[in-house]
């Protein structure tokens, strides 16, 4: 047995023009009937000839006939080369050459993921079909569902790939024969690839949706600088002491020596009346020592104005607190001193 | 003489004995077809015949990758084919039989 196949333009033409002959029969009846031709056709002529490849028209009807095929329709035959089924046709043998050709074998897998396709199709035919037309509101835990509901959604899309591989069988229009139907496949096809790319990206928004509402996370977080409490920044902070009086002037750092500190841009005081202004370590502005004193805020030269003041704390005392074992630091107030001292003189 | 149409009518049963004989391509079941003396028996019968044979459940086929150039498709027989090759060697038997009993009695 010869291994090696050659194939000659001949054969190619001769294949081609037989191919052109049923474009009337589905793909995949089609596809079955030539399947092998090529080879067939490659050793007739290695053997006899090109000359013994005869005529296309009568070899096509007697492989029609053999194969228990009705005969082409009348005027099929007349049809020029230029007629968009013979367009179809020469596509469609392109396609299957290219395939043929591809190394690894790819072509074959290629082929064995038609049905991939048909199924990815349909769930595209009613997602668009929901997005345009039935506009259910989405569920975000059910974003690539057609509707809302699991099981009507499920259905829907079950019913839809069937619909759809069928369709790719061949067994109901428009994956039928005849140039509509052809045409009509090759349009739906061409718009699930073209509307592939919005599907996969309003899905993937959807579930982006749901991460933001469940999770407050939205991808792409901005965290506020400076001190921050519930999320939102701190405009000021005033510290007390354990007997409950308050601390001017308190150096806050965190566990790993980083100062906490209040980023002033964020301290929006007041309708923006009052701006906050720094504790200094020689020239250095320290917006970690609280609490911060403020300034005027004057929007027409937009510059902070007036001497930096201390605020009133929103209390004046607090309740003692105590723990076990442990002293703590009482530093008293001036005020307080100062009235002590008072007391004390006279 | 035109064995053309009386071809027609056994092409079925002479393709089922040579894949049973042997799984085989187009070409190759066309050519042992020849061999056997069916010399007028035409590609694409033979091809069509093959492929309605195998829609109808009767052959089984499997694709043979060739080193370059298209592949092979081969056909072998499914126990069904066997049974219809059966069948159908037994029908021709006795009508070939008895077409030639006739024939013997008529130029007796």
């Amino acid at each position: 047995m010869n291994d090696t196949i050659r194939l000659t333009p001949e054969v190619d033409a001769f294949v081609a023009a037989v191919r052109a002959r049923f474009s009337d029969l589905g793909a995949d009846e089609r596809e079955d009937l030539l399947d092998g031709l090529e080879a067939d056709m490659a050793d007739l002529v290695a053997e006899r000839g090109p000359e013994a490849l005869g005529d296309p028209d009568a070899y096509a009807a007697e492989l029609r006939a053999a194969a228990g095929l009705a005969p082409a329709g009348p005027g099929r035959r007349q049809w020029s080369t230029t007629s968009p089924t013979a367009v179809l046709d020469a596509a469609s043998t392109h396609w299957s050459r290219l395939l043929d050709k591809m190394p690894a074998d790819i072509g074959s897998a290629v082929r064995a993921a038609r049905p991939a396709w048909w199924v990815f199709r349909a769930w595209l035919a009613v997602m668009w079909f929901n997005y345009t037309f039935a506009r259910w509101a989405a569920r975000p835990d059910v974003a690539w569902l057609p509707t809302p509901s699991w099981g009507l959604g499920l259905l829907i899309l079950a019913v839809a790939s069937i619909v759809s591989i069928q369709i790719g069988r061949g067994k109901i229009w428009p994956g039928t024969s005849g140039l509509l139907a052809r045409v009509v496949l090759l349009v739906l096809n061409v718009f699930a690839l073209l509307i592939t790319f919005d599907t996969l990206q309003r899905v993937e928004y959807s579930i982006q949706d749901d991460m933001v509402e469940r999770l407050g996370y939205n991808g792409q977080p901005t965290p506020t600088p400076g001190l921050t409490f519930n999320g939102q920044p701190v405009t000021n902070v005033y510290p007390f002491d354990a007997a409950g009086n308050p601390l001017v002037g308190v150096q806050l750092v965190d566990d790993q020596g980083r100062r906490l500190k209040i980023d002033p841009d964020y301290a929006y005081i007041d309708n923006g009346e009052r701006v906050l202004a720094p504790w200094l370590n020689g020239r250095t502005e320290l917006y970690s020592v609280f609490p911060l004193p403020e300034r005027d805020w004057d929007d027409m030269a937009w510059e902070a104005v007036g001497e930096p003041t201390l605020q009133a704390p929103p209390f004046a005392v607090l309740p003692p607190v105590t723990l076990d074992g442990v002293t703590p630091t009482v530093t008293a107030p001036v005020e307080a001193e100062k009235r002590r001292e008072k007391k004390r003189r006279p | 003489m035109d064995n053309t149409q009386l071809l027609k009518g056994v092409l079925d049963l002479a393709v089922l004995a040579v894949v049973d004989d042997e799984d085989g391509y187009g070409y190759d079941v066309v050519r042992r077809l020849r061999a056997g003396g069916l010399d007028e028996v035409g590609d694409a019968s033979v091809y069509g015949t093959l492929r309605r044979l195998y829609a109808a459940g009767a052959l089984t086929s499997y694709v043979v990758p060739s080193e370059s150039g298209p592949h092979r498709k081969y056909y072998g027989i499914t126990p069904s084919g066997r049974d219809q090759l059966k069948t159908q060697s037994d029908d021709w038997a006795h009508f070939s039989t008895t077409v030639t009993n006739l024939l013997q009695g008529a130029s007796a």
